[in-house]
């Protein structure tokens, strides 16, 4: 089996490795990461954008350039979130927490580096796993129903307790405030919840005028005070390259993102956001300094960026084996391949290989190409936090602006964008995490609709989900994970205690 | 505060109905859950208020609270509240050059030049370069864009 899948990838290179479609690769991540950056246009605008010119292409030359400019996405979502707090897409939003931390430390350039280069090896070993596993996952993950998502949804919120700190009431509350965020708008039976007779809010609150609002925007007002307090007037010099020791220690990290990331990704609906949330959670809890988080550990910017690219890749596996896209990204994908005649399903593994093995070996190449492409512009990147921050700031509004326009062209969402963002300076100024909102929102709506369809299916009977391993093994991960850290820190403390005694 | 919404949030909750007999547990549930675990989490709040400045932040600690640093954001609902009416060029132009005025730009020539440069940019760059549609104007149509 496994000669047959080195033969099937070298047919894949072959295609790959033309001189026109590497040119392709090189175009498709160059404007992915462009898009990328932009507030608000994030892997799935990006794609949205450069569908139309790639059905004029050959397949196997559109799917490359749409491979790459994915990747290209993924990894320009993260710089913004790094540099000025503002996340590109909701898989980066976990990344500004020591992201910007870093930045804020002048260690900027390790922290791009390390995104470039975990995303690197996430993307591989991602590829890899599909490769590998694809048929075999497709099966399992169809046994997922709906009380198996309920239950990987509490999972993932149970992440709260690492995002919070020491404040685990108030991350609680901010977690409550996204999950009343997330059931605003028409429900899964169409019942209309909170909307005010407003049109605009018929579909929900704009995920992104809240995450910008919250983080960017806040932002903008905490530095408008410090410049205006004449606190902020050192330039910091920042160091551009990462240095091997810091690679190695968060090497760990990558390949443990990388892992959570993938397995996540292969699930329908749980997306990149949901691994990136899981896979900093987990870090902070296996972390013998859980403290140094959100304060710039490296390893809190290596593990969501890992599971993110590697849940993108995990992603294609139920799009390509299944038809099911389990994100906007692969919905797009998805249209794509259909409307160049490839119809994804179980039989596609070998009724098309070219396209199948094409697409893996373009996203190998795309994950290669952006690391030539994005670990020399670092040093581009990270002269703008050179610039004069009066002038950034202003530039930030604006962007954050088009950035939220442009997804439903609504005032209404603007205004959110600018009630959260003064939202997010009370929370700042109060000491409420603002992650936490964030990932109420991301799971909210999931959690509910999965929550009604379990209780759908049992008529009723809440007692009939123990009856089914996978939720047992999610709710019993749960309880490892609120408890576990609360008693390693019992025995720490009294470790020191006995160490001072 | 935050209190008072969750009660109304509650009460909303209360009032909704299902709409289809099969979907057991209704529209209201989930929101009723959320809007007493987040009273229960106000009253534990309210009641161990001897550490509400916790958790605050280095940077959040040092800067002093002055109406004034909200001055961008005002000018924010501004600019968003007159976007559809007065168009993206104009409107952005003015933003920008009351921001940069506000922030430290000390003459008004530089500020507005500054301001009708990365106007145009971002104009050009996001109609023309990546097709994205920048915010119409409905008084000045055609004459602004």
């Amino acid at each position: 089996m496994l000669g047959e899948v080195i033969h099937n990838l070298g047919v894949g290179f072959a295609v790959a490795l033309l001189p026109e479609n590497i040119l392709y690769a090189f175009v498709g991540s160059f404007l992915g990461t462009i898009v990328g950056i932009l507030p608000g246009l994030g892997p799935a605008g990006a794609m949205a954008m450069i569908l139309p010119a790639v059905f004029t292409l050959h397949p196997a030359s559109a799917i490359i350039m749409l491979a790459s400019a994915y990747a290209g996405a993924m990894y320009g979502g993260s710089t913004t979130s790094i540099l000025l707090n503002v996340p590109g897409e909701n898989a980066s939003v976990v990344t500004c927490l020591d992201g910007y931390q870093m930045a804020l430390q002048g260690r900027a350039g390790p922290a791009l580096c390390i995104a470039a280069i975990g995303s690197f090896i996430a993307g591989t070993m991602g590829i890899a796993g599909l490769m590998l596993f694809g048929p075999i996952i497709s099966k399992a993950a169809l046994s997922f129903g709906s009380p198996e998502y309920f239950a990987l949804m509490v999972f993932a919120l149970s992440a709260v307790a690492s995002l919070s700190g020491d404040t685990i009431v108030k991350g609680l509350l901010a977690m409550t405030l996204g999950l009343m965020v997330a059931t605003v708008g028409t429900d899964m039976t169409g019942v209309r919840r909170y909307c005010f007779n407003l049109p605009d809010l018929l579909d929900g609150v704009e995920f992104f005028a809240v995450t910008i609002g919250l983080f960017a925007i806040s932002e903008v007002i905490i530095t408008t005070a410090e410049i205006k307090s004449g606190l902020r007037k050192t330039v910091i010099k920042h160091k551009i390259f990462i240095s091997f020791k810091e690679f190695l220690y968060s090497s760990g990290a990558i390949i443990r993102g990388s892992i959570i990331g993938f397995s996540v990704g292969v699930l329908p609906g749980a997306g990149a956001g949901v691994a990136s949330f899981l896979a900093y959670s987990f870090e902070t809890q296996i972390s013998r300094h859980p403290e140094k988080f959100g304060k710039g550990e490296i390893k809190g910017v290596a593990a969501p960026e890992s599971a993110n690219n590697a849940a993108s890749a995990g992603a294609l596996i139920p799009m390509l084996t299944l038809g099911v896209p389990g994100s906007g990204t692969t919905a797009i994908m998805l249209a794509a391949l259909m409307g160049l005649n490839v119809n994804p399903g179980p039989l596609l593994f070998s009724s098309r290989p070219d396209v199948v093995w094409g697409l893996i070996a373009a996203m190998y190449l795309g994950n290669i190409i952006l690391l030539i492409l994005n670990l020399p512009l670092v040093g581009i990147f990270v002269r703008i936090l050179y610039l004069p921050l009066k002038y950034i700031l202003p530039l930030i509004m604006i962007l954050a602006v088009l950035g939220v326009y442009s997804a439903n062209m609504a005032v209404l969402d603007l205004v959110f964008l600018c009630l959260f963002g003064l939202l997010g300076y009370y929370m700042r100024r109060n000491g409420y995490p603002i992650a936490p909102v964030i990932l109420g929102i991301v799971l909210g709506g999931q959690m509910e609709v999965a929550l009604r369809q379990t209780m759908i299916m049992s008529q009723g009977q809440p007692f009939f989900v123990f009856e089914r391993p996978i939720v047992i093994f999610f709710l019993v991960l749960t309880l490892i994970s609120i408890f576990l850290p609360l008693i390693l820190k019992h025995f720490t403390k009294t470790q020191i205690e006995y160490d001072e005694a | 505060m935050f209190g008072l919404v969750l009660v109304y949030y509650l009460i909303e909750a209360l009032k909704m109905t299902p709409s289809l007999e099969v979907d057991i547990i209704g529209p209201g549930f989930f929101p009723k859950v959320i809007g007493v675990f987040g009273l229960i989490l106000v009253c534990i709040l309210f009641l161990s208020s001897k550490d509400s400045k916790k958790g605050v932040g280095e940077r959040e600690k040092k800067i002093s609270l002055e109406y004034q640093h909200l001055t961008p954001i005002l000018l924010l609902l501004i600019y968003v509240l007159t976007l559809e009416k007065i168009g993206f060029v104009l409107g952005t132009f003015l933003f920008l050059s009351f921001n940069l005025k506000f922030l430290g730009v000390e003459k008004w020539t530089r500020s507005l030049i500054v301001s009708a440069v990365i106007t145009a940019v971002i104009y050009i760059l996001f109609n023309h370069v990546m097709d994205v549609r920048t915010p119409e104007s409905d008084i000045f149509q055609g004459l602004m864009g």
